[in-house]
Parts: C-alpha cells; sequence; structure tokens
C-alpha cells in the first residue's frame, strides 16, 4: 500500500516544487503553482500512482488541501490513516 | 479615455501587461497553449509576415514578439470596434509593430499573403459561450457545434498562405471536433496536434451540466467524467501544404 510520503512526494513533483516543500496543511492557491490546471495535474498523478483508481472518486476535485486528498484516500481505503 | 481592464499575461520565461478595452476578449489558458505551441514549432523564424486571426487585445502577437520571434513582421485583425486602438496601445506599452485592422475572418486582407496564420477566433459551442460568460459581451458566432468560424478560417486559409506557409489551430473538446479535423484535412496535406491541455470544469458552467450532457448526447461537443467533475480540453494543431 502507498504511504502518506507517497502521496506528498507526488503532489510535489505534479506541481513541480521541490522535495519538501509541501506539509499536510498546503491548501489549493496558497502556492502559484497550485491553481486549477495544478489541480488537475495533481490528480492525473495520483491516478498514475494509484493505477486509475482516483478517476473514480466522485468527491476528489473538490479537495482544497493536502489534508483533504489525504482523507479522501483513506476514505477510499487507498493509504492506511 | 476608454473604459479598460489591465490584467498580466504569464509567458514562459516573463509577463506582459496588457489592457483589454470594452468588448474584447480576455486571453485564455487555450490562448497561452497557443502561444506556446507557436513558440516550440517555429523558433528562428525571420523576416516573415505572421497573422494573428481574431486578435483580440494583441495578445498573441505581442507574446511571440517577446518569445523570440521579434524579427518578423506582425499583422492582426479582429471584428471588434474597439480591436485597432486596443492591439496599437497594447503593441505601444509592449515596444512591438503590429499592423492592425478591423474586420471578420480574412476580409481584412484581400489579396494579402502570409507565412505564418493563427487562429485564435471562437471556437466553442455558441450555447456554452452564452453560458460560461467567457464571452462576457464578444459576440461568438460559432453555431451551436462550435465550428462554423473555424471551419470557415481553414476553407479561407489556404488562399492568405504564402508556399510553405503554416497555420497553427487550436480545437476545444467543447466544439464538433470531428467536423473541425474534417475540413482541416480536407484543406491540408499535414494536419498535426503539436500540443494539449486538459481542463476542469470551471465554476460558472457547474450548474448547467445538463446543458452539456445534452450537447454531448448530440454528437456537438466531447468531455470526460473523471475525479467527479467534467474534463474538458483544447488540441493546438499545425497545418500545411507540401506545395
Amino acid at each position: 500500500m502507498k504511504s502518506k510520503d507517497d502521496v506528498i512526494s507526488t503532489i510535489e513533483i505534479a506541481l513541480e516544487l521541490e522535495k519538501g516543500s509541501l506539509n499536510i496543511d498546503t491548501r489549493m492557491g496558497s502556492i502559484e503553482q497550485w491553481d486549477s490546471l495544478g489541480h488537475l495535474s495533481i490528480l492525473s498523478s495520483l491516478d498514475i500512482l494509484f493505477d486509475g483508481l482516483i478517476g473514480p472518486i466522485s468527491n476528489i476535485s473538490e479537495a482544497q488541501s493536502v489534508e483533504d486528498i489525504l482523507n479522501i484516500l483513506i476514505e477510499n481505503k487507498l493509504i492506511d490513516s | 479615455m476608454k473604459n479598460m481592464e489591465k490584467i498580466k499575461f504569464n509567458l514562459t520565461n516573463t509577463a506582459i501587461d496588457l489592457y483589454l478595452f470594452d468588448g474584447i476578449f480576455k486571453p485564455t489558458g487555450t490562448t497561452k497553449l497557443l502561444v506556446d505551441s507557436v513558440v516550440t514549432n517555429c523558433n528562428g523564424l525571420v523576416n516573415k509576415k505572421i497573422l494573428d486571426l481574431g486578435s483580440g487585445s494583441g495578445v498573441v502577437a505581442i507574446s511571440l514578439n517577446k518569445e523570440g520571434l521579434g524579427n518578423n513582421n506582425f499583422y492582426a485583425s479582429d471584428l471588434n470596434d474597439n480591436t485597432v486602438e486596443c492591439v496599437l496601445h497594447n503593441a505601444s506599452r509592449n515596444n512591438c509593430k503590429i499592423n492592425v485592422k478591423k474586420g471578420s475572418l480574412f476580409e481584412p486582407w484581400y489579396q494579402e499573403k502570409f507565412d505564418l496564420i493563427i487562429d485564435d477566433i471562437s471556437g466553442v459551442s455558441s450555447e456554452i459561450a452564452e453560458i460560461s460568460g467567457w464571452f462576457d459581451g464578444v459576440p461568438c458566432a460559432s453555431g451551436v457545434g462550435g465550428d462554423i468560424l473555424t471551419n470557415n478560417f481553414l476553407e479561407d486559409s489556404v488562399n492568405y498562405l504564402n508556399t510553405g506557409g503554416i497555420v497553427f489551430f487550436p480545437v476545444i473538446s467543447f466544439s464538433n471536433i470531428e467536423s473541425i479535423l474534417s475540413t482541416a484535412k480536407n484543406n491540408f496535406d499535414s494536419v498535426e496536434c503539436v500540443a494539449r491541455s486538459d481542463f476542469m470544469l470551471p465554476e460558472s458552467l457547474k450548474s448547467h451540466i445538463d446543458i452539456l450532457e445534452k450537447l454531448k448526447e448530440a454528437g456537438y461537443i466531447t468531455f470526460e467524467n473523471r475525479f467527479g467533475t467534467i474534463i474538458w480540453y483544447t488540441e493546438i494543431y499545425k497545418a500545411y501544404n507540401k506545395t
């Protein structure tokens, strides 16, 4: 199973940020790269990480922060809490 | 003094300030993708005639000037009454020289020929244009399939290209892609997709999903349902004739 660190690292790569740039409290819009295009890049990258299991999640586009994304992945049993 | 809105348009290495006069279209993600595609594919072009068709504020011509194509001759046109004044204002503020005219499609360019023509005219279904807020008073006579103006452009553009000339045009999935690509292939030997960007449904369209579904069902538009939202896209095409 993938870890929270794997997810955060994938988000950093999707947004072309240096490793360690994000933490659980980082919110969409708080950094320049995380706009609507960046958000779609995150979701597409996570979909690759989880072998296509992110696309069908109906509320993931509404996530507004790293914490929201992690919580949705936990709810969907894709990572451990 | 004209009413105008100041905006910043981000390029790869810098940003330009633009002023939008009344009724002038605000540049979008499609405009940015179009500029990036031309820059990538036309690196090193010198002393050529470049036409920015559907120029709005002059954003494409000015951006290309700033992104390494400044040693070419720029032309621009659009049908808005404020086009000429707006493009000249922005060109002057960005130290660019652009020959600008008012008129629809190729109407202002009778008997002119160009080496590069960049189409940034309305290319989404008129029903979506109406509900999206993207056009905000700017005319959009693209038809329910969003293909009328782009097809007219593709059919006419061959008459305005020098030998070896190239056109770049966007195809937006909120239009009849099949119709547009069929027209392109009927008029050009080579039609190649050079860039694509996916977008999430903007807030302004979230309350109109029923209309989008109806247009998709009727074959006028295309989109995917993913991540609990609608994902649509823009592709940039490069087309030319071999002789």
